[in-house]
């Protein structure tokens, strides 16, 4: 049993004692340290993931219809209906630039599938497809037997939606047509994952876009030759280009005007959670002048008590940060929702990284926050006169 | 040995200055107990407060020891308070969310090299006759157990001078009793100086001597 009684012990006993108030105040911590930990590991993780997927697209320049390039792109990149179309023999004229290492057309539709009450991707692809995606391995199955078959090959996610598998048979397109499944991706973390892949020229007539693509994807030889091959696609008719250094610069500008707002947001309930912390080691100190004024009597001295209820808000300051990081890594989802109605583009996967900086900073965000918050009752408790001990129970 | 010489204390209230001792003197030997007698108002707990540490004189000398400690600064006044002083109030003022042995150890809780003395909280409550309730919270204890736990917290660092406010004035008049002749007992055999206010004409009889405190002069402070 312990005898003398530590510090922390002193400082947590009256947490124990008031478990709502205690509770209460922590949750204040807890979320003003899921909103700015949640912002802070928000960014970092967006970017990441939108650098995977931009890498994990295989190719740098994306050739388009005339219109805003930024959202054609952000389109094709997570997948959706492009209402506008260029002629395929572009394909062919760019196929022709000498700074071109190697393009890939695009084709691109989404629509219900199979009996699958939601909306599924098309992607119309040809064997160039592989070629800058050589990730995009079959896990089951193999590739489409003919450019006009009547086959799909499943994204590993869309084979788990629609729960089919090799062999088995899906209705596509606006006519319902029955198509065989010939095969599986495997996962590859991007939105391939989610899409049905559809022999190129099957996926037109299907369609009824023979001749028209959605894009197309252009792999250069070398980055340097970027601006002379905008140039040229610049002069084409009908046709634009973007490179995705661009899109990435535009979304992650979009992201960081975001971050402001949820930054702002963060400091607010900071603020919140610091009032929070104040009021309640306020009422604390103020219900607990006598047991302070005892302690004096028996011996300690003013810097003991500043520095224990100090400590005490301390305790509320890392048991809000520990709370806010669990709910952080847990909720997360609610700040990537968030973020999703906003941003024109989202890469999948988790978009909040929480490493282990951001957790120590936040750690060290909301402890500094408790012992600012702490500094005015600490400073009323190490003022406590003991002789008002003696003169209240004479 | 405790000593103090013409202590006065005054105390501004709205527009005039309240005079609460007017010249106090008075000798506490070591293993002497000393009732402080007098009505409400006499000056009884300003005289406690002065002599615990817990307030300064506005003139006089208290002698500690032999130290003089009215001009003393706050943190070596905290440390004779730490450990020259022992105080048990009349609601015994426990804190109430740590055990009863841990109520004794508190005063070692603001002493750096407190870790050798582990032993002694539960020594001293042993002696109280507490020994099997150290782990017991104050709300489990009855009103004369808990006095007897502050008796215990006083004592820990045995200090040369014990100041007790109305010990037994929650107190049942045989619970009283026994608290007070605890005091008698304990005082004398560490051979500690102690002054015990008290309403109580019968448990003042039981002191070596009295002191009569009356509108914050010592009127009858001849030994029995």
């Amino acid at each position: 049993m312990q005898a003398i009684p530590g510090h922390l012990r002193l400082a947590t006993s009256d947490l124990r004692r008031r478990p709502l108030r205690t509770s209460l105040c922590v949750l204040g911590v807890a979320l003003s340290t899921t909103l700015l930990l949640g912002t802070v590991s928000l960014h970092s993780g967006y970017v990441r993931a939108l650098d995977s997927t931009i890498e994990r697209m295989g190719y740098q320049v994306l050739v388009t219809a005339k219109g805003c390039p930024y959202e054609a792109a952000s389109l094709v990149m997570r997948g959706g209906n492009v209402p506008m179309y260029i002629d395929e023999t572009t394909f062919d004229t760019i196929l022709d630039n000498p700074d071109v290492l190697e393009a890939t057309r695009l084709f691109m539709q989404g629509m219900e599938a199979g009996d699958a009450n939601r909306l599924m991707v098309f992607m119309g692809v040809d064997e160039r497809f592989r070629s800058l995606k050589p990730w995009m391995t079959l896990q089951r199955g193999s590739w489409f037997s003919g450019d006009t078959s009547e086959e799909a090959i499943l994204g590993y996610n869309a084979a788990s939606i629609l729960g089919l598998n090799v062999g088995d048979r899906l209705s596509v397109g606006p006519a319902h047509r029955p198509v065989t499944i010939h095969g599986v991706f495997d996962r590859s973390g991007t939105q391939d994952d989610g899409m049905i892949f559809l022999p190129l020229p099957f996926a037109q007539e299907l369609f009824d876009r023979q001749g028209k693509l959605t894009g197309v994807g252009v792999r250069l030889k070398s980055l340097d030759r970027v601006q002379p091959f905008l140039e040229k696609m610049f002069n084409l008719p009908s046709v634009q280009a973007i490179t995705m250094t661009q899109f990435r610069s535009t979304v992650v500008q979009f992201v960081a005007t975001s971050r402001i707002l949820l930054m702002l947001s963060a400091l607010v309930a900071s603020l919140i959670g610091a009032l929070g912390v104040l009021n309640a080691m306020t009422m604390s100190v103020s219900e607990r002048l006598r047991e302070f004024g005892l302690m004096k009597a028996v011996g300690a001295s003013a810097g003991d008590l500043f520095g224990l209820t100090l400590l005490e808000t301390g305790c509320l300051g890392l048991l809000g940060a520990v709370l806010g990081t669990v709910m952080t890594a847990l909720g997360g989802w609610v700040l990537e929702s968030a973020l999703r109605q906003v941003v024109p583009f989202v890469p999948p996967g988790r978009l909040i990284a929480v490493d282990a900086v951001s957790v120590g900073g936040a750690m060290v965000a909301a402890l500094l926050l408790a012992v600012v918050a702490g500094l005015y009752p600490a400073s009323r408790a190490a003022r406590v006169r003991p002789a008002a001990i003696l003169r209240q129970t004479a | 040995m405790v000593e103090i010489r013409g202590l006065k204390k005054s105390y501004p209230l709205a527009a005039e200055t309240v005079e609460a001792l007017r010249g106090v003197s008075l000798v506490l030997r070591a293993g002497e107990m000393v009732a402080l007698v007098g009505s409400s108002g006499s000056g009884k707990t300003t005289l406690l407060n002065l002599l615990g540490c817990l307030d300064r004189p506005t003139d006089g000398v208290i002698l500690l020891e032999g130290q003089e400690v009215q001009a003393l600064g706050e943190h070596r006044l905290a440390e004779v308070r730490r450990r020259q002083v022992g105080i048990v109030f009349q609601d015994a003022a426990l804190i109430p969310t740590i055990t009863a042995l841990e109520n004794v150890g508190l005063p070692f809780s603001f002493d750096r090299w407190s870790g050798e003395r582990a032993e002694i909280p539960a020594q001293m409550l042993s002696l109280v006759g507490l020994a099997d309730k150290g782990g017991r919270y104050p709300e489990e204890l009855s009103g004369g157990e808990r006095q007897r736990v502050a008796i215990a917290r006083a004592l820990v660092y045995r200090p040369s001078l014990l100041l007790a406010d109305e010990p037994t004035g929650n107190l049942d008049s045989e619970n009283g009793r026994r608290i007070f002749a605890l005091f008698r007992e304990l005082v004398a055999k560490h051979r500690i100086a102690a002054l015990v206010a008290t309403h109580n004409k019968d448990l003042a009889g039981m002191a070596d001597r009295s002191v009569h405190l009356r509108d914050g002069r010592l009127v009858d402070g001849g030994d029995r």
